[in-house]
């Protein structure tokens, strides 16, 4: 079998590791209240058509414009009967695209890099997780390296084509979460530094320069028996000049989506201002806004993660094998060693492309887990160059030893992401990618406790719930199907309302509701929406009696 | 004295002293019909217990003894949160402590080193013998983890006993609540015989044992007293449901305080 058939073969097993990583059980764990945000604001544009981007909360358009497809394909019949997976399966297309779109770089990265990479981005458990999470994040990164790869294929070919395409993922990242931008000054700073260095080269080497071209009469290529890409068998090309036509095309291929989606195809074309007025929101939120965490949080959170003081038995986490490989990676593209010319160039663009997103989502205060995907993903990428620059690098022995620890590597990895989304972890605070989760609680007993009341309430009265709590989220997912649900924490009690759920932040609220509702109102329990956030029932004591002669099976009830 | 005399008496004195057995008898039943309840110092209300026994009534024998209070040793306090701000808001549960247990002066704790079975005999973590080691503090290798859902963990006292307060503590690291919590005692091991529910707060049935009117209390390190008045049993049956942090069942101790009968 030829070696590029190898590689192919090897591609498609990693693209069903990576399918078979991020679909089982998709719709087990409870919905984020990120991601019951998501599907309520998706409810809107699906039942109405509408769309109301907000500059002071939420992100982008695109995620529910893409949702769209997978909805109609998902034959639900209405919002309502949408389930958890239809919306996670978003994410898993996102995932398994972006490590296929690996292939658009595969002459900058060289086939066995690309191999290692899409190994890694298949089996590391951050990305497995919020590749099954219904946010923003997975389609961000399709984007942004959509982006990326067009630049890429630009750079290496100029084509008005790639310009437009450039532009789009552009436009569509932009229309996806604010954090775009912070990927996009990475970009431009790597291939400004790329530039300067070739330029500098060119310069050192006695060669006539003008700006946009670089010669590389230095450079060793050191692996040209692993790979065989076209590309590589040239020396590498020169940058090309920028041709201004193909900018203003690429501009205005960004302004189609960002017009289109804002506006919600111009129904909304305030839409369109907010989506910049967004970002001074954006930059007072990154001071915190309750998420605060120091310098070092994501890269502890990728090397070693144990909260064994909170969690019984809690397992010991870590990507420590992709650190380590990446800063190998780093140290090959810094110093260009081992590396050909047209794989020094991409290898130095990601590097400075990664350094600089890790330093900015480092720098900023706010830090959710899944903000470690941008900078990971650069990391994985080094990581790959790393590995295929050792491999080609060393002797027989020492490479079949370098593949066994690899495949070891790749097991403990794998085995890390199937625990991690394990009905044990996917919620638990053991689980390094878990942020303030709603609790499997909620699913197992609060919803079917409402489901439950409601099959006995009367036919001819509406089922009123009133829930009292600061951040409800997602409940108004779970509860979607009642039509009489009320939230926050101000609301008049009605005075026909059945259920009350009410936010304990005391152990003396309980009595002081008790009190204020007398002795029609049974407190039947409590329940935990997310760690340390308890909700208490109150029920009518006529319905409370009514659900318990309810047959076993409350859908028998009805 | 005539032998008819010396019959006379001999009759009127063993029926005074049948007259003033019964009586003593109908004192003790009495006693026990109106002070068949228990105390769940852990909940806010004081609810009467639901006799769901197939068997009778034991008698609360101990109607004569003098209570008396019975210090319990509690664990130390140590609830962990995933942030600073987290731990100072947990401190806002902290409810009231439970009344103080009321037993007979030398009242001990019944299970201690006493066998242990379980709905689960291979508990994830942990060993079922740590349930009555005596040691209530909330240590990781203090911890027995069941299977999630529905479970049970049974103390086999040796032998009837008095029972006054049966005192429990789940895994008090978090501050979360256990589902369905129901406690039993009985005759035997199967309880089929003589089973009294003496606390139960599955208020909607769920785990099938009968709906209860108990309230739901929160994990602390002062743990779950029910209180008892005496009832006789060998048995100590407790089931919880999971918990509403997840659906695990975590136990760290239990200890009976009573008399041998």
């Amino acid at each position: 079998m030829k070696r590029q058939s190898l590689f192919i073969l090897g591609f498609v097993a990693v693209m069903g590791l990576a399918l078979s990583l991020r679909v089982g059980n998709l719709g087990a764990r409870p919905m984020h209240a990120d991601e019951g945000n998501n599907t309520i604001i998706f409810q809107e544009l699906y039942e109405t058509g509408r769309y109301i981007y907000s500059p002071l909360d939420h992100h982008g358009p695109s995620l529910y414009y893409v949702t769209l497809p997978f909805v109609w394909m998902s034959g639900a019949a209405d919002f309502n009967s949408t389930d958890e997976a239809t919306y996670r399966a978003v994410s898993v297309a996102c995932g398994l695209l972006l490590i296929a779109m690996l292939w658009l770089v595969c002459d900058g990265l060289g086939r066995p890099a690309l191999n290692m990479a899409a190994a890694l981005l298949a089996v590391s458990p951050a990305f497995v997780f919020y590749n099954r999470y219904y946010i923003h994040e997975p389609l961000l990164l399709v984007f942004n390296f959509g982006l990326l790869a067009a630049g890429w294929r630009y750079a290496m070919r100029p084509h008005i084509g790639w310009a437009i395409v450039a532009g789009l993922c552009a436009g569509l990242s932009f229309a996806t979460k604010e954090t775009c931008v912070i990927l996009w000054t990475a970009m431009t700073l790597g291939a400004v530094v790329v530039w300067y260095i070739e330029r500098r080269a060119a310069m050192k080497a006695a060669v006539p320069a003008t700006v946009g071209t670089a010669v590389h009469a230095s450079s060793t290529i050191i692996n040209p028996s692993h790979d065989n890409t076209p590309a590589n068998a040239l020396t590498s090309r020169p940058l090309p000049s920028i041709d201004w036509r193909h900018l203003v095309a690429a501009a205005v291929a960004a302004l189609v989506p960002v017009v289109l989606l804002f506006s919600a195809f111009f129904r909304h074309p305030r839409g369109i201002v907010d989506s910049f007025l967004s970002y001074f929101n954006y930059a007072q939120r990154a001071q915190g806004a309750g998420h605060e965490a120091p310098w070092y949080t994501y890269l502890k959170l990728l090397a070693y993660f144990h909260r064994k003081e909170e969690v019984l038995r809690a397992p010991i986490w870590s990507e420590g094998l992709i650190l380590g490989l990446a800063i190998i990676g780093a140290v090959v593209a810094a110093t260009g060693c081992w590396l050909s010319p047209m794989h020094r160039r991409f290898a130095r663009f990601i590097l400075v492309y990664t350094l600089f997103t890790t330093a900015v989502f480092a720098a900023i205060p706010y830090k959710t887990p899944w903000n470690v995907l941008p900078f990971f993903q650069g990391m994985i990428l080094l990581a790959g160059i790393g590995v295929a620059a050792l491999m080609a690098r060393a002797a027989l022995l020492p490479r079949i030893a370098l593949a066994v620890a690899l495949a070891f590597g790749l097991i403990h990895l794998r085995n890390q992401a199937v625990l991690a989304n394990s009905e044990r972890y996917f919620a638990s605070r053991a689980n390094p990618y878990v942020y303030a989760h709603t609790t499997t609680d909620t699913v197992r007993h609060l919803v079917p406790f409402v489901e439950r009341l409601a099959a006995a309430a009367p036919d001819n009265q509406p089922f009123i719930i009133q829930i009292y709590c600061d951040n409800a989220w997602p409940l108004p997912w779970y509860l979607r199907r009642f039509k009489h649900v009320g939230y926050g924490t101000q609301q008049k009690l009605h005075p026909r309302a059945s259920l009350i759920l009410v936010e304990l932040s005391r152990h003396d609220d309980l009595a002081q509701w008790q009190k204020k509702l007398g002795n029609d109102w049974r407190n039947p329990g409590s329940y935990t929406l997310r760690p340390n956030v308890f909700l208490t029932a109150f029920v009518r004591e006529e319905l409370f009696q009514a659900m318990l002669n309810l047959p076993a099976d409350p859908a028998a009830a009805k | 004295m005539s032998q008819t005399t010396r019959t006379l008496m001999t009759l009127l004195l063993t029926a005074s002293l049948l007259f003033v057995a019964a009586c003593g008898d109908s004192g003790t039943n009495n006693n026990n019909t109106t002070n068949n309840g228990t105390t769940a110092p852990g909940a806010t209300d004081t609810q009467p217990a639901e006799d769901k026994g197939e068997g009778t009534t034991d008698s609360g024998a101990a109607a004569s003894d003098e209570l008396t209070t019975i210090e319990i040793e509690l664990p130390i306090a140590q609830t962990v949160g995933t942030k600073p701000e987290q731990i100072a808001s947990d401190a806002d549960f902290d409810a009231p402590p439970p009344p103080p247990l009321q037993a007979p002066a030398g009242a001990v704790n019944l299970a201690l080193d006493k066998p242990v079975t379980s709905s689960d005999p291979m508990p994830f973590m942990g060993d079922l013998s740590y349930i009555t080691d005596g040691d209530a503090e909330a240590f990781d290798n203090n911890v027995v983890e069941l299977a999630p859902g529905k479970q049970w963990v049974q103390i086999d006292l040796e032998a009837p006993c008095r029972l006054y307060g049966i005192a429990t503590w789940r895994d008090h690291h978090h501050i979360v609540v256990y589902r369905d919590v129901v406690v039993q005692i009985a005759d035997d091991a199967d309880f089929t015989q003589n089973v009294r529910t003496v606390f139960n707060n599955d208020q909607d049935n769920s785990s099938g044992l009968g709906a209860g009117t108990d309230k739901e209390f929160f994990e602390k390190n002062h743990g779950h007293l029910v209180q008892l008045k005496g009832e006789v049993a060998r048995y100590v049956r407790i089931y919880s449901n999971g918990n509403t942090s997840n659906d695990q069942n975590y136990y760290i101790e239990v200890a009976v305080y009573g008399v041998p009968q």
